[in-house]
């Protein structure tokens, strides 16, 4: 006979939790019934001592060591690094603007639970050809080391987190230092663009009179899509923001964008 | 007199050091070379080695040449190729590097906008030892930090907001040591586009033993950013490690563009203290009317 002892019985307690009995059923009448069904249960298995061990002996958290205590953070020396099953959470988790943290890393479906894990035989590796799918294939002892694949336009793809990468653009956004025309709504309802020096974007839209050619055109119809047909007659690289080849983008570039577009 | 002479002089140098980092910022769009295979002064580079030199900005190649002397002075041949997608010049040599000293010319290339023409580079090397030949291995990238950055952009007139992540490379190896080895880094998630499938390439860097690099992007959306990245060698022959991603969720940045002109609000003891004055003013007024009128 075991003395039932409060750590035994709250053992038990948050195992049969873990396993979701009690809180099966929505009805509050059969949720009542199953929590003291619950207790008598705990009551019952902490006598026998059929304790099934820690609440983490199922290794919730995947670090592959069943029974530690708590669920631990991914990573220990991060300030604020958080815990993986709480990687969804909210954004009171995060850390603040500069922040050192651990990498979050991703969990591994095929990584293989301890209690599913047998130590003393290994799987053996069958090698086979190298795909980009985040194994070791060849057995090699390194995963996805594929050779880059020509791009058309220049470049490499190469295998990363499971996945051909892109093939590099020449910039990311535009080409640096390079200008594009943008409408205004004011004044001379005609502006400039220059992207800034990394390729990332472009600046504010400058004011600027308009070129002879459609200065008339910018008084009589202010900014509109007549200036901006201006704009595109006379060879100029400009902002689509009247959606004149009617594909829904008003962020796009129409005309003359060899030397500022990345393709 | 002549103390504040001497006062105003150093007050104009102390301006002129100040502001000497904004003086040395790389022109807007200039395509400088910004880094070289083989490293200058490398001294293992294998008689195989491709070369390469990755230009800052796009630029136009017009066959502009490339020269690799020997120690001799005897020009080595070379045929030269332009990488638009990726701003990288390369030269292959048509036959084995010969032992020793050797020094290689890459030219200043004019920009893809036809800009100014960017700085060249000549870099000097030692060939020695046997020819690369095994790919290299990586244990892929090892952590991840970030901050906000308010970059001060030598195109625009304001300032940019990036955030600037700072990834630790983790150890690598290769037959021929790890001075000739360069990084690829690769964004896997972004929270811009959130349905990012295909890992985009950032950045080419050589590679730092037990190093970190930089990579900086806009800070218009935060959220979930994840990297990877392989490296290779000097024939191209790629590492695994690509398969280990840092994550690391960014937050919105505090700073925000500007405000629009408006009048400060008035404190109330500012407003009591207008309109007691006001009330004074014209009690004065009507005491002095007043007194005309009773004399009047």
């Amino acid at each position: 006979m075991f003395p039932i002892t409060a750590a035994a019985a709250n053992r038990c307690y948050t195992w049969l939790r873990v396993i979701g009995l009690p809180f099966a059923c929505q009805a509050e009448r059969t949720r009542r019934s199953l929590g003291a069904a619950l207790i008598v249960l705990a009551a019952a298995c902490a006598r026998t001592g059929l304790l099934p061990g820690d609440l983490d002996s199922k290794d919730l958290d995947s670090n592959g060591a069943g029974g530690d205590s708590s669920v631990e953070p991914v990573g220990t020396g991060g300030r604020l690094s958080k815990p993986l099953l709480d990687r969804d959470a909210g954004p009171d988790l995060e850390a603040t603007a500069g922040g050192a943290q651990e990498p979050i890393e991703e969990p591994r479906l095929e990584d293989p639970r301890p209690e599913d894990a047998r130590p003393e035989d290994p799987p053996a590796c069958q090698p086979r050809a190298e795909v980009c799918n985040e194994a070791d294939d060849d057995c090699d002892g390194a995963v996805d080391d594929l050779p880059g694949e020509a791009c058309p336009g220049g470049g490499f793809s190469f295998c990363v987190a499971g996945h051909m990468s892109a093939c590099p653009r020449r910039c990311e956004v535009c080409v640096p230092g390079s200008v594009r025309v943008c409408q205004n709504p004011y004044c001379t309802f005609w502006g400039e663009q220059e992207c800034a020096a990394d390729g990332q974007g472009f600046g504010g839209c400058r004011e600027q009179d308009p070129p002879p050619e459609c200065a008339a055109v910018a008084k009589k119809h202010q900014e509109s899509p007549e200036l901006e047909r201006c704009c595109l007659d006379n060879g100029y690289c400009c902002v689509d923001e009247h959606d004149l080849d009617h594909d829904g983008n008003r962020s796009e570039m129409l005309g003359a964008c060899e030397d500022i577009a990345c393709q | 007199m002549r103390s504040w002479s001497r006062c105003a002089f150093g007050l104009v140098c102390l301006a002129a050091l100040s502001t000497s980092g904004y003086a040395k910022a790389a022109p807007c769009g200039r395509p400088d070379v910004d880094l070289t295979f083989p490293a200058p002064n490398e001294t293992a580079v294998p008689p195989n080695a491709q070369l390469s030199a990755h230009y800052a900005s796009p630029a136009r190649y017009d066959d502009e040449p490339v020269t690799l002397t020997d120690g001799a002075g005897n020009g080595r041949a070379l045929s030269v190729f332009y990488d638009d997608a990726e701003s990288m010049l390369r030269a292959t040599p048509e036959s084995a590097l010969s032992a020793g000293y050797h020094e290689l010319t890459w030219p200043g290339l004019r920009g893809a906008g036809g800009g100014s023409v960017g700085r060249g580079s000549t870099v000097s090397f030692f060939v020695q030892g046997e020819p690369d030949s095994a790919p290299p291995s990586f244990e892929g990238l090892s952590g991840i930090e970030w901050d906000l950055s308010r970059d001060q952009d030598p195109c625009l007139d304001g300032l940019q907001d990036r955030f600037v992540f700072r990834l630790a490379l983790g150890q690598a190896s290769d037959d021929r040591g790890t001075g000739v080895l360069s990084v690829r880094v690769f964004q896997t998630k972004d929270p811009q586009s959130p349905e990012l499938t295909a890992p985009v390439p950032l950045a080419t860097r050589a590679f730092v033993a037990n190093g970190t690099l930089e990579v900086r992007r806009p800070a218009t959306k935060a959220g979930l950013t994840c990297f990877a990245a392989v490296v290779q060698d000097s024939l191209g022959q790629v590492s695994g490690g690509g398969e280990r991603e840092v994550c690391v969720k960014t937050r919105e940045s505090p700073f925000f563009d500007g405000c629009t002109l408006s009048p400060q609000p008035r404190r109330p003891r500012q407003e009591a203290f207008v309109a007691a004055l006001a009330l004074l003013a014209m009690g004065l007024r009507l005491r002095r009317r007043g007194f005309a009128c009773a004399n009047g």
